[in-house]
């Protein structure tokens, strides 16, 4: 199939239909192999110039429409220096590939709606939205690396730490630099700066700068920051001015978008004399624009998902194995920046296919070896590695359970996590904790909630029902009583019971949502929940499968919160002794 | 088990020796100080010790599933065996069915099968004498006024089947194969015959019922849905809860060989106590969330409901007032599934129940297993096991038990 015969289709029935007025062929090296046609069409009363390309990736791609010149109906939003028109944000978009005249006059009529709210001003506003990508388009800037908190809503003094001629730091203050990189600061400190932080007032609908006219001078730009800010802060910044400056300042401006959130731009004043540059009498002889690229834990996690209220919470993590490797890692994606993780164990080869981490981590302790891989790829998140047993850490008093606000227990072993439910009840007020294992050839994995709300915890799904049932048995499980299921691939030494990765990653995915919701107030239970999988394999290998297997997905579901036994010694006892159990009835069913 | 450790002996001392006052709740045990200002405060002194102030009740679950293993028997998908006798009857009918239709002049009709009956409701129990049935639908795609008569269709089928055993017999409901091994019977095929519904008009399908030599009135299209039955039976269970109403099925069907004659209609029909199983299961549980069911309990509640549903009625045989149980097919054709009944059948069904009833409850309250289970056994036969003296008498719980979990 030849690409641009199929283009000189579609523009001779372009041309046919009449969408441009005056059709002609164009031939620009320019646009390279692209078939291009101009013509004529009318906006708000105007005849323009508007050229219509099709590139060869077209129709899976939009067609591109320019007008010429670019400023033929002035500075207005969404034409860009080479006049190429910004209709429509390609992203998500599905376009009717067997249909490429419609898909041409579909964009054309955005296209020139785009030109016409320019124009009559209706879509002024925009130009605040992509304020930054205008910004980015004025002559020779520069650039700033920011992790400012535009949050805050009152000029202040940041920190400018230069990298290089080029490109800068700028942050509300220096530990914000080594929260960002999770380093402490060197201990002789960093040459910084100061500079200022100007959020304008909501509201604010400026224009930038064109990005053809010479740059704003220091006059203009105090002009323009002082006719957008709130009276407080004029004042404020009156009083942040007060000092000498330096040769060099810099200030950041935040400018609240209509859409949502902040745009950020920076002004660069070099040569100062006399006052700061934004006081009357004060001049700068070289003003630079900014670029900032965004680099904040509220933009970064968000943009990544996260939740950033979670940032203000401690989280504890004990077993970095399969299952607890990867909820380490998906609690920092989550928002999680203050975590410690507690393994006594190495990172050896034979873990590799299960692991979240791999070769480069062999024979590292997997405390560490989660610590670094998470602090190397997410910035903002500090890790604690603890390289030792949760019980030596308790008794040794490296780890404090009542500084934590959530503690995930995954060891896939009960006695000791029995231990840690029964001292975390004890506690007056107990951090919330989960406990999540999973179970042989893929029968499933569960995750299990406590300190959540009144009743209900480890302890009982080990209790028995009654009496004529067996202690000791895991009432939540898959597996049926008294089997053993560690396989020694070389010898005791290496006892392993066999699961795949993807059994650990759906526990994990299972227990770290249940983590957050809990964290974020979304679960008002301590629910067991459980995944169940596919019992072939475990079944071909002979073993049995518990009574509760056979509960369906739905009943699994509905009897979520029902493991709670009222014989059980730990939460049984302490929610008789509260308020003698009327706090269970409480508890959503 | 940590129950038996502790006699009756030891409760009784320390009632006397101490300010408690002992109160039974849900098998626990709950102590009240009774304080000198009439408050009752909740103590639980025993709280760090497994250990029970009364002995503790048998729990007889453990006999009752190996009872259901025992007496199981599987659905076609799951038994070859009864599959492959099946089969022999489907290549059959599919060979011969044409050329006897030919032989009268007819050309013979589309026809398909459909697996029925309690294999297919996975209620299925192993026979005491080995004659096991296998029901199968046998859809004619015909309406039936084009068989007014439906016995010329089990005509059809019988003659089709003739000779293929000793005994070929066209019954009420269906025809009936039966295969013999030293003139005793060792299994028979039932093949209901039905009329299709995609054939009627209202899209119902018809049982043809009736003898050869029945009166033109007995010979009758009846509307029947066995499908329909199956669905609307499984729609009152989740699926845990079906497990065990598949359970009572079978430990009431199993009641029934070993209590009542096999001829006639002495015994209820396994269909009577499916329904009645449906009607009355409070499904039961010793831990629900852990799926431990309490089959005891189950199975009780339907003994009771059915001999709740015992009430006078005027009876024909006898003439006289007589306490019957009706107990109606919540399908097409809603007919009462003990009907065929004699009276003295009837009377006999309410004595057996509560022999059942008494039986169950003796087993409820008794504290040995073993007792338990021999109280059970008498009334569901000797493929219910006792256990041996020692199982029960474990004196401390396991301390040591392995696990599945893995993190």
């Amino acid at each position: 199939m030849n690409e641009r015969n199929d283009h000189e289709d579609v523009l001779r029935e372009i041309e046919v239909l009449g969408i441009l007025q005056a059709p002609r062929r164009i031939t620009d090296p320019k646009f390279g192999a692209a078939a291009v046609l101009e013509g004529n069409a009318v906006v708000e009363g105007r005849e323009l110039a508007v050229r219509l390309v099709l590139d060869s990736t077209f129709p899976n791609q939009l067609p591109r429409f320019y007008l010429v010149p670019w400023d033929a109906l002035g500075f207005i939003p969404h034409v860009d220096p080479y006049g190429q028109i910004c209709f429509l944000d390609p992203e998500g978009l599905v376009l009717d590939r067997r249909h490429p005249v419609s898909i041409i006059q579909d964009a054309f009529c955005r296209a020139m709606q785009t030109l016409s709210d320019g124009v009559s001003g209706r879509n002024r506003a925009e130009f605040v939205d992509e304020w930054e990508v205008y910004w980015a388009r004025l002559a020779s800037p520069s650039y700033a690396v920011s992790i400012i908190d535009p949050s805050v809503d009152e000029v202040q003094q940041i920190v400018v730490i230069r990298q290089n001629d080029k490109v800068v730091w700028v942050a509300n203050h220096e530990n914000d630099l080594s929260a960002y990189f999770n380093e402490p600061l060197p201990a002789k400190g960093i040459p910084k700066q100061y500079g200022l932080y100007i959020p304008l007032r909501p509201g604010a609908s400026p224009i930038p700068p064109r990005p053809d006219g010479p740059f704003w001078t220091a006059i203009e730009t105090r002009d323009f920051l002082l006719e957008h800010l709130s009276e407080t802060n004029r004042s404020q910044l009156y009083r942040l001015t007060k000092r000498t400056p330096r040769k060099q300042e810099l200030v950041i401006v935040g400018i609240p978008r209509p859409s949502g959130g902040t745009a950020l731009f920076g002004i660069g004043f070099d040569d100062v004399s006399g006052p700061h540059p934004l006081r009357k009498r004060g001049a700068a002889k070289h003003l630079t624009p900014i670029v900032v690229e965004r680099r904040d834990r509220g933009y970064l996690v968000v943009r990544g998902g996260g939740d950033t209220t979670l940032g203000t919470k401690r989280v504890l993590l004990v077993g970095c194995g399969a299952v607890g490797g990867h909820i380490a890692i998906e609690v920092a994606r989550a928002g999680i920046q203050d975590l410690t993780v507690v393994d006594s164990d190495q990172l050896l080869p034979e873990n590799s296919f299960r692991h979240a981490l791999g070769r480069i981590w062999w024979s590292k302790s997997k405390a560490q070896a989660i610590k670094e891989s998470i602090e190397v790829e997410l910035p903002f998140v500090r890790v604690t590695a603890i390289f030792n047993t949760i019980e030596a850490a308790l008794a040794g008093g490296s780890v404090d359970l009542t500084s934590f606000d959530l503690v995930v227990l995954a060891l896939g072993n009960p006695t000791v996590e029995l231990a840690i439910n029964e001292r975390l009840h004890a506690m007056s007020q107990q951090p919330i904790a989960l406990y999540t294992w999973l179970e042989p050839l893929g029968i499933g994995g569960h995750a299990l909630l406590t300190g959540n709300a009144a009743g209900g915890c480890l302890e009982c799904l080990y209790t028995a029902a009654d009496e004529s049932q067996k202690p000791l048995l895991n009432r939540a499980a898959f597996a049926g009583p008294d089997q053993s299921f560690g396989r020694a691939l070389s010898g005791c030494g290496s006892l392993h019971t066999p699961y795949g990765s993807m059994d650990a990653v759906q526990t994990a995915n299972m227990a770290t949502r249940l983590a957050i919701r809990a964290l974020v107030g979304d679960e008002p239970g301590n629910p067991l929940l459980s995944w169940k999988g596919e019992s072939r394999a475990f079944e071909g290998a002979g073993y049995r499968l518990s009574s509760r297997y056979n509960a369906s997905t739905e009943e699994l579901w509905r009897d979520r919160y029902d493991y709670r036994n009222e014989r059980c010694q730990v939460c049984g006892e302490r929610d008789r002794h509260e308020d003698g159990w009327t706090r269970k009835t409480s508890v959503p069913s | 088990m940590y129950g038996h450790c502790v006699s009756h002996a030891l409760g009784e001392e320390l009632y006397r020796n101490t300010p408690f006052s002992v109160s039974s709740h849900k098998g626990d045990q709950k102590i009240t100080f009774r304080s000198q200002r009439g408050r009752s405060l909740p103590l639980n002194i025993f709280s760090r010790y497994p250990v029970r102030l009364e002995a503790t009740l048998a729990n007889v679950q453990a006999q009752f599933d190996a009872f259901h293993e025992t007496i199981k028997l599987k659905s076609f998908g799951e038994n070859q065996e009864l599959r492959e006798k099946r089969d022999i009857i489907r290549k059959k009918l599919e060979k011969q069915l044409p050329g006897v239709f030919e032989a009268h002049g007819e050309t013979c009709p589309a026809f398909h099968f459909r697996d029925q009956g309690s294999y297919e409701m996975h209620t299925g129990t192993k026979p005491l004498d080995d004659d096991f049935d296998i029901d199968q639908g046998l859809y004619f795609e015909v309406s039936t006024d084009d068989y007014l008569d439906p016995i010329i269709l089990k005509q059809r089928v019988h003659e089709a089947l003739d000779g293929h055993t000793k005994d070929v017999r066209i019954r009420r409901p269906c025809v009936t194969v039966t295969y013999q091994r030293d003139g005793e019977s060792l299994y028979h095929v039932d093949i209901a015959v039905y009329s299709d519904g995609s054939k009627n008009t209202d899209g119902k399908s018809r049982l043809a019922k009736g003898r050869l030599n029945s009166l033109m009135e007995n010979r009758v299209w009846e509307v029947s849905d066995p499908e329909r039955l199956t669905e609307t039976i499984f729609a009152r269970f989740t699926e845990t809860d079906r497990r065990q109403f598949r359970h009572v099925v079978r430990y009431l069907k199993r009641w029934r060989d070993e209590n009542f004659p096999s001829n006639g209609n002495a015994a209820p029909l396994g269909i009577g106590l499916t329904v009645a199983t449906y009607d009355h299961l409070t499904p039961a549980y010793i831990d629900r969330f852990a799926g431990k069911t309490d089959d005891l309990k189950a199975l009780r509640s339907v003994v009771d409901g059915m001999l709740g549903q015992f009430s006078l009625t005027w009876g024909s045989d006898a003439e006289q007032w007589v306490r019957r149980l009706t107990v109606k097919l919540p399908a097409d054709p809603w007919s009462d599934l003990f009907v065929q009944m004699t009276d003295t059948q009837m009377e006999r069904f309410e004595s057996k129940l509560k022999q059942l009833q008494e039986a169950l409850d003796a087993a409820e309250v008794a504290v040995d297993p073993v007792e338990a289970s021999e109280t059970l056994r008498k009334v569901l036969g000797s493929d219910f096991p006792v256990p041996a003296k020692q199982e029960t008498a474990k004196y401390h719980a396991p301390a040591i038990v392995s696990s599945s979990n893995s993190a």
